[in-house]
């Protein structure tokens, strides 16, 4: 009981993924499929390893769907102009960059409530977009080189998996393994004390929002990448999903906090769920009852859970 | 632990001056401490101390005055420069992150032990475990702050001090959440500190703690010291009268106390015998309190003595055990209960708990009773006529100062929001009125009026139960004291023993034997 | 406890969904929300039905990423038949060229041609944009102002503001004075927010306005019907949608619609695919359904 209580999210996934095998063993249970779902799930998860900075925080960062759409339109756009691969991909990354940081130093600099500011931001880099396309969805002039970042298999893995991979454990080390990971969750868990022990709270502030909006150009990128085109709304799905991937992960170790794994975990439930359903042909409308139900299923037997402690 | 050289102490701070404003919170303090002592810094609650603690730590900066560290002159310009210093803060509000545990918790804000870019764990645990085994070695180093016991997290805070090599360990009333053990505990290690060389300075408001543990003191009062030395030198007496002001003993009649209605002939008054028999605070020990029409009485103690709780459970607003009765009959259920049977309240934090911010003054008078100004009674609309005509009368009865009474209350300066939240309750009769802190950051003028309307509302046959720090506005207005600590009635004081030496002894007395002073009333069966 | 709940739903779906044996046929789309969309997917299904195909609809919600991914489920899941609707497949070409590598045949209805794609079923959108702005002039006496609405991501109705350019080009005493590009889902209410304030700006200045499809055109007249009743400001759309046509019974501002007959549309498609999953190839890429032109006039409506 006390395993299922700590690791009950885990369980969950692998249980999931077991009923789903057992009720389609040839297209749910096969290697490809499993595969092909790491590969589904990644743009979500290097989205909502951004989010998990910022939730470290106590934070949110409304606007990680608005700097999708901006980073998947914006690199269209600057291919148009003739720009070269590197060239783009630098300047749509540090334009996300800064659109984090302005959010951050909002919030840092100002005590603006975070939820505020980035819907916001949000909104203005969303009308950023639409201004910069038209409100069209572009595809002209994407170069094959670029399609490549977001499709293909290396070695048999999918290439948006290999995206993944590095960013969690790129992320993972930074949260877990180094002081800026530490500093994160002591501003998280007591602001006042990490400001009496002289830490610099609004730096680690500004820079966390700018990493969190960074991975959600990175995610623009690889989407446009993927699909061959970009669409102004494009990132509109992420930001909820992301939000109850991180949420799914709280609940998924012991400490109950946001952390790279948990968030991972999230990310597999939400992406195998979408998968499983689809080839089990259960409607869409019926998968989404089932997401919010199992996160909060999962939020509510985690509060339960804590009486027990 | 460098030993300071020559014979010159090692921190002396002198003629200190920090004001905010008119409050002089620092007016001239001096504390001279000497390398590998335990110095107590001891006063009455707003004498200063936190002040001076704030001032060391580099959150603020002194107006005047000089710090000298082994003899040269220094400026702490933040936190990070008090660290630089080898200075170590434990504050009385723990400030440890919850979800850490020991080990996490020692290094937030350190250079931590790194293997190339990564944090070296492995190291990290190895510190601060062999300083654990030094100070604490039953310290759970895994366990999340959050599910330490407060003595383990007082441990926790210790052992992060000591990470880097700490010259001097500043424990702000590290003792008034820890039981008597705990208490112990923590005394040893403070011993042990002194011993390796590092300087304590200790600030408690238990006089035997201080008498027992410290090598020296520091009595501050009004932002400026008052007395210092070695505590052999003193006594219990002596430090008490150092922090009430003057040797004196005898009671200084205060002038505004209002002596021309006797005690005596007030529980013959027609009103309604107000009473509570209750266990609450960390003591849980019994605590009954009986409170007769057209008596006024004090609640005294120190921070953390209970006596806010103690209101926020006589309110209905925080449970605990026992029961609570107004003319005999039984009071259940939250604040609107209460104010049914006509009680009122008056919070402390005035802003936060008091009013809401958004709506207009009159609207805020009118909040708690909002059914006695419907248009048509069993409608729930109200009528603004109501409401304005309410508000103008409770206005003119407080000289309430105010611009416009449909403006929201930030509009108004802190003594007239105090009247506001004393007029909401002016509409019905009181019978019970609990007052936390009637007058804190109210000027001289409003600080009388609102006494006024106190005895007022107490002479039209309430009884009023008051909690202040304010040791002044205590003996003016109380007709008698009830002194607490940790929730335990310490003492009760009326008549002539109701003395200002007599207040402040009892709030500073050592903890009592848990059987408690001889409650001066009959016992009745305890309902738990 | 958790792991109990999820058992039990998950193997309730699970024996619910493997039990079926007939032909599986998946439906995906972005925009179910489109009431045409939504009239095309219920009348294929209904044709499906007939035809004993076992169809599961899937709606994205306008998110094109999510929609690549449930073309994957699918083809991971071997279905018989992929049925995209007002989709345009070059923005998920990768799939598409997937599904048809596993030997799935895609047919699009409203969505474009493609390669992998063997069959759409569409009306000619730049027809139906021509249509719309012929009728339009028409009534302007070919002079006047108008108010455009359009939404150039989804590909027919991007072909209708093209017609619309080059029917411009021929009227040049023909202004448009103001644009607006729909927010989609919700247009409706869109289009009547977006009209207010028009209305409010240059509310004498319009003399019709131009919607690239129904729904904007049915907001179009909630505002003008309560901001602004007695104005002579026109309005046609294209869609032929339900609510429009009663809105032109009612001899409402809105004038006119172009419509498209959907329900042929789906039927062309259940028939196409039917002949693909017996083997044949259709003879075109691509089939046109009739378009016609609905007033009030041929609705039979005497207005004043």
């Amino acid at each position: 009981m006390i395993l299922l209580r700590r690791y009950g999210t885990l369980l969950a996934l692998a249980l999931i993924i077991v009923i789903f095998a057992i009720a389609s063993p040839h297209a749910f249970g096969t290697v490809a499929n499993l595969v092909n779902i790491t590969q589904q799930m990644a743009l979500l998860a290097i989205v909502a390893i951004g989010a998990t900075l910022v939730m470290v925080l106590g934070e949110f960062d409304l606007s990680v769907s608005s700097v999708v759409s901006w980073a998947g339109i914006a690199s269209v756009a600057l291919f148009g102009t003739g720009l070269g691969l590197p060239a783009v991909i630098a300047l749509v990354l540090v334009s996300s960059l800064l659109m984090g940081s302005i959010s951050g130093f909002l919030v840092a600099r100002f005590s603006v409530p975070s939820f505020i500011a980035t819907l916001a931001f949000g909104t203005v880099i969303g009308g950023f977009t639409f201004w910069v396309s038209n409100g069209a969805t572009l595809f002209s002039g994407i170069p094959p080189a670029f399609r490549d970042l977001g499709r293909g298999m290396i070695l048999g893995i999918p290439v948006p998996t290999l995206w993944l991979a590095g960013v969690a454990v790129i992320f993972w080390l930074l949260l877990d393994q180094t002081e800026f990971g530490r500093r994160l969750y002591a501003i998280g868990g007591n602001r006042e004390a990490a400001r009496l022990v002289g830490l610099p709270v609004r730096r680690d502030m500004v820079v966390a929002f700018a990493l969190c909006a960074g991975l959600s150009g990175l995610a623009g990128l690889l989407l446009t990448a993927r699909l061959g085109s970009a669409h102004p709304t494009g990132g509109g799905g992420y930001l909820l999903q992301a939000y109850a991937a991180v949420f799914l992960g709280m609940t998924a170790f012991r400490e109950g906090e946001p952390s790279i794994p948990g968030t991972l975990v999230g990310a597999a439930i939400i992406a195998v769920i979408s998968n499983g359903l689809t080839i089990l042909g259960v409607p869409s409308f019926l998968q989404d009852v089932m997401t919010g139900a199992i996160i909060l299923a999962a939020v509510l037997i985690r509060h339960f859970g804590r009486d027990g402690d | 632990m460098t030993e300071a050289s020559g014979t010159g102490p090692f921190l002396a701070l002198s003629g200190l001056i920090r004001h905010f404003g008119a409050t002089k919170a620092l007016d001239g303090a001096d504390l001279v401490i000497e390398a590998g002592s335990v110095h107590a810094l001891v006063g009455e609650n707003g004498a200063g101390k936190s002040t001076l603690i704030k001032t060391l730590s580099g959150l603020y900066q002194p107006g005047g005055g000089s710090i000298r560290l082994d003899g040269a002159d220094i400026a702490i310009d933040g936190p990070k420069a008090a660290e630089a210093l080898g200075f170590r803060f434990i504050h009385q509000e723990l400030n440890l992150v919850p979800h850490f545990d020991a080990v996490g918790n020692a290094w937030i804000g350190r250079r931590h032990p790194r293997r190339g870019p990564f944090l070296d764990h492995r190291a990290m645990r190895r510190r601060v475990a062999e300083i654990a085994a030094r100070i604490a070695p039953d310290l759970p180093l895994d366990r999340p702050a959050i599910r330490l016991t407060p003595g383990q997290r007082q441990m926790a805070e210790i052992v992060r001090a000591l990470i880097e090599p700490a010259r001097l360990v500043v424990m702000d009333e590290p003792t008034s959440s820890l039981s008597e053990g705990e208490a112990e505990r923590l005394h040893k290690v403070v011993r042990r500190l002194a011993e390796e060389g590092t300087a304590v300075l200790f600030i408690s408001h238990r006089l035997d703690e201080v008498l027992e543990l410290c090598g020296s003191y520091t009595v501050l009062r009004n932002g400026r010291t008052v007395g210092a030395g070695p505590i052999a030198g003193i006594d219990r007496a002596g430090l008490v009268a150092l922090m009430s002001g003057g040797a004196s003993d005898h009671a200084a009649v205060d002038p505004m106390r209002d002596r021309s209605a006797p005690p005596a002939g007030r529980s013959e008054r027609p009103g309604a015998l107000f009473s509570a028999d209750l266990a609450f605070g960390p003591a849980n020990a019994r605590f009954t309190l009986e409170a007769r029409p057209g008596e006024i009485i004090g609640l005294y103690g120190l921070v953390g003595s209970g006596r806010s709780s103690l209101l926020k459970i006589l309110w209905g607003a925080s449970v605990a055990r026992g029961t609570i009765t107004i003319a005999g009959r039984k009071l259940v259920g939250g604040p609107a209960d209460r104010i049914r049977k006509g009680i009122a309240y008056v919070p402390e934090d005035r802003r936060r708990e008091g009013f809401a911010a958004t709506l207009s003054i009159e609207d805020n008078l009118a909040l708690a009773h909002l059914a006695d100004f419907r248009a048509v009674a069993a409608v729930p609309i109200s009528s603004r006529g109501k409401i304005r005509q309410f508000a103008a009368g409770v206005g003119a009865r407080l000289r309430l100062v105010a611009a416009r009474l449909d403006r929201s209350p930030m509009t108004l300066s802190g003594g007239n929001q105090q009247k506001l939240v004393f007029g909401r309750w002016l509409g019905r009769t009181i019978r019970v009125l609990l007052v936390d802190e009637p007058t804190r950051g109210v000027d001289v003028g409003a600080k009388a009026e609102i006494h006024a309307e106190m005895r007022r509302i107490a002479a039209e046959s309430a009884s009023v139960i008051m909690a202040t720090s304010d040791i002044e506005e205590l003996l003016a207005l109380s007709d008698r004291v009830l002194v607490l600590q940790t929730g335990r009635l310490i003492a009760e004081l009326g008549g002539t023993t109701l003395t200002r030496s007599a207040v402040v002894a009892a709030a500073f007395g050592h903890a009592p034997s848990p059987s408690g002073p001889a409650v001066p009333r009959p016992s009745e069966e305890f309902i738990a | 406890m958790r792991a109990g709940i999820f058992a039990l739903a998950l193997a309730g779906l699970a024996a619910s969904a493997t039990a079926a044996s007939a032909t599986d046929i998946a439906v995906l789309t972005a925009f179910q929300s489109s009431v045409t969309t939504n009239q095309m997917i219920n009348v294929f299904e209904a044709k499906a039905k007939e035809a004993g195909w076992n169809t599961t609809v899937v709606d994205t919600r306008g998110d094109m990423g999510q929609l690549a991914s449930r073309i994957e489920d699918v083809v991971a899941a071997k279905t018989g038949a992929i049925v995209l609707v007002s989709v345009d497949p070059k923005l998920i070409q990768d799939q598409v060229n997937a599904a048809a590598a596993a030997g799935i045949p895609v047919i699009a209805i409203d969505g474009a041609t493609a390669p992998g794609v063997v069959l759409n079923v569409t009306s000619d959108n730049f027809e139906l944009g021509t249509k719309l702005s012929d009728f339009l002039f028409e009534k302007l006496g070919h002079k006047g102002n108008i108010v455009k609405y359009y939404y150039s991501a989804h590909p027919g109705v991007h072909q209708r503001e093209l017609a619309l350019d080059e029917a411009l080009k021929k009227n040049p005493d023909i202004k448009v004075i103001a644009d607006h590009y729909m927010v989609v889902p919700g247009p409706i209410d869109d289009a009547r927010k977006t009209t207010e304030d028009l209305l409010k700006s240059k509310g004498d200045e319009i003399d019709a306005i131009w919607a690239a499809w129904d729904e904007p055109a049915i907001g179009a007249q909630l505002a003008i019907e309560a901001d602004k009743p007695d104005s002579k400001i026109i309005i046609a759309g294209i869609d032929g949608n339900p609510q429009a046509i009663e809105l032109i019974k009612a001899c409402s501002h809105i004038k006119g619609t172009v419509s498209q007959d959907f329900d042929a549309m789906a039927g062309l498609a259940a028939d196409g695919l039917t002949k693909i999953l017996a083997g044949t190839k259709p003879e075109k890429p691509e089939l046109y359904a009739p378009a016609k032109l609905i007033t009030p006039e041929s609705l039979g409506v005497t207005c004043p």
